[in-house]
């Protein structure tokens, strides 16, 4: 159960941990320890997609009803979230096939990618959310913590 | 109507030939500042107001980093502020058009002492800068509570009092007006700590955690720096102009010691990023904020007489330690990052429209820009300001070291600019592999 009922500090704190898994992974893949990098990449992955899901099944959903926009920022952040996915995908053959070049290539694809999109996130979308959201922000938390 | 920002549009990104057209031209008209001292040689040093030096120098402040500056800002305000279109289509154009017709009309006017170049420059310049700063303002307005928005808006009003003074000094030059050379450190002042470093500042809180993945700067520093920064120079200003000696070397100083705790913080952030990778913008930015302290700790020295600021090789090693190795290192490392991510954007964005994601494979960052060709770049880079630095000391007794310092400039500009095509032809390749199997 998470300690915050607030939206942008629970949503940081799990966009600092991915960043944290795939510098690890990153990391290994450079001084060619395949093992350590498919470990970290894994839960890099793993993180990533539980994180997408919680926004696109719970986060989301709440923010448009509430605010009526299910055109705006969120239709942007799911598209960029498709981006992410086919970018995670090319990281997942490159681990497989043990490809450093790719590999760090996908990465640091990856990194720039989501770096911009939780700058969005984190400066505008989830500060929008705890406002328009108020009451509801610590219950959407912890339902998306059980997801 | 939503609190906070409900008018802000993450689908206003412009049309990527926008800001990419200024990304590619600016190299290049920043390598003609080595031509012009790879042809005029030492006699470029004689003093800190010979019209190579002054039309080399501007090549790079407006050539290179103004125009890169201005092509960012386009990019940026309009995700961030939600500005209308026209801003993209139109004032970006213009500007660039201003600036890349009238930089070189200004510096041939200086280095040949042409009147009417000078003119024509300050007359074009002053158009392209002031549409430009017109049309930002007004859209910066809406992005105030953004701490990069404010710091852009305080950089572009320092803009404004550079390009006015900068404009008044060319008017001068083609004979239409008095020459204030007593004004030229307000224009130098207000041009490296207000428009450039005010920018750097700005967009630094937003892209050195984001593409360095370094930790966020601190709350405190993000809220009060710009502003902190802007009073000093005004309070400088101020002293400066009315004489009030103490009261003008109190704004100096706070100058120095804002932009020097900014560039140590920058640099501490850099120490604890969470990648470990070796990446040629973090080495940009490394000689950058180096460059920055160094350059500050020199004004801070000349303020309280320890450095004689006023002498000739002085004067010029400072110049070209706060423009070279502080303005044109930052943004080398930041094309690095924001030309192959603009293009590999745009290619994902044109693989989502036309629901082609998985089928058609196009290149990826490190793809679009192969490591090795920027990390020798960065070489031939710390060579060229090596060379720049030593240059004031050496002119008089080395009779052909500038003219090789010139000839590194050009190379170290070129081969950024090479490097910056290279992505875009690549770019071009994958284009085409997706156009043709929309046609197949």
């Amino acid at each position: 159960m998470s300690d915050t009922s607030s939206i942008t500090e629970y949503m940081t704190a799990q966009h600092k941990e991915c960043d944290r898994l795939l510098a690890r992974a990153e990391h290994a893949a450079a001084a060619g320890d395949w093992d350590t990098a498919r470990a970290e990449f894994e839960a890099f992955d793993a993180l990533t997609r539980l994180h997408l899901r919680r926004e696109e099944e719970i986060l989301f959903p709440a923010f448009e009803e509430r605010t009526g926009m299910t055109t705006g920022p969120t239709a942007v952040m799911r598209m960029e979230h498709e981006q992410m996915r086919a970018v995670l995908d090319d990281m997942a053959a490159a681990v497989r096939n043990r490809d450093s070049d790719t590999y760090l290539g996908e990465s640091e694809t990856s990194m720039i990618l989501t770096q911009q999109h939780n700058m969005k996130e984190e400066q505008i979308l989830y500060g929008m959310s705890d406002q328009v959201l108020g009451d509801l922000a610590a219950e959407l938390v912890s339902r998306m913590d059980e997801a | 109507m939503l609190p906070g920002g409900g008018n802000l549009r993450y689908d206003r990104m412009p049309p990527l030939w926008v800001p990419l057209r200024a990304f590619l031209v600016a190299p290049f008209l920043g390598a003609t500042a080595g031509v012009v001292l790879a042809s005029a040689g030492s006699r470029t040093m004689d003093n800190r107001f010979t019209g190579e030096l002054l039309g080399g120098l501007h090549l790079l402040t407006l050539g290179f980093l103004t125009l890169v500056m201005v092509g960012a800002i386009v990019q940026v305000l309009p995700v961030v502020t939600g500005m209308n279109v026209p801003f993209t289509a139109l004032v970006g154009p213009l500007t660039q058009a201003g600036l890349v017709l009238g930089v070189p009309a200004m510096a041939w006017g200086l280095a040949q002492g042409s009147g009417p170049a000078a003119g024509v420059g300050a007359v074009v310049l002053g158009t392209g800068l002031g549409i430009f700063t017109a049309s930002v303002l007004v859209g910066a307005w809406g992005a105030r509570r953004n701490v990069t928005g404010r710091a852009m808006a305080l950089a572009v009003v320092s803009l404004v009092v550079v390009a006015g003074l900068g404009v008044s000094f060319l008017a001068g030059h083609a004979g239409w007006g008095p020459l204030r050379r007593d004004l030229t450190d307000v224009h130098l002042g207000w041009a490296l700590a207000g428009w450039i470093a005010l920018l750097v500042i700005g967009v630094s809180f937003q892209v050195v955690p984001m593409f360095q993945v370094t930790p966020a700067y601190p709350r405190l520093m993000q809220e009060i720096l710009p502003a902190a920064l802007f009073a000093s120079l005004v309070l400088w200003t101020v002293g400066r102009i009315q004489s009030v000696g103490p009261i003008a070397d109190l704004g100096v100083l706070l100058v120095c010691a804002l932009l020097t705790g900014y560039g140590g913080t920058t640099l501490w952030l850099q120490a604890h990023r969470r990648r470990k990778l070796r990446d040629v913008t973090t080495d940009c930015w490394r000689v950058g904020m180096v460059s920055l302290v160094v350059a500050s700790l020199m004004v801070a020295a000349g303020t309280v007489g320890l450095l004689d600021l006023g002498e000739t090789r002085m004067s010029i090693t400072f110049g070209l330690v706060a423009v070279f190795g502080f303005g044109v290192s930052v943004v080398t490392g930041m094309l690095y990052k924001i030309v192959p991510f603009l293009s590999w954007l745009h290619l994902q964005n044109l693989l989502t429209e036309s629901h082609l994601m998985g089928q058609v494979k196009i290149r990826n960052m490190r793809q679009l820009l192969p490591v090795t060709g920027p990390q020798n770049q960065f070489v031939a880079h710390l060579v060229a300001y090596a060379m720049l630095v030593a240059a004031p000391w050496l002119a008089a007794d080395l009779g052909g070291w500038v003219r090789w310092a010139g000839v590194a400039l050009i190379v170290d500009l070129s081969w950024l600019g090479f490097e910056l095509l290279g992505v875009v032809s690549r770019h071009g390749e994958d284009r085409a592999l997706i156009e043709n199997h929309l046609r197949t």
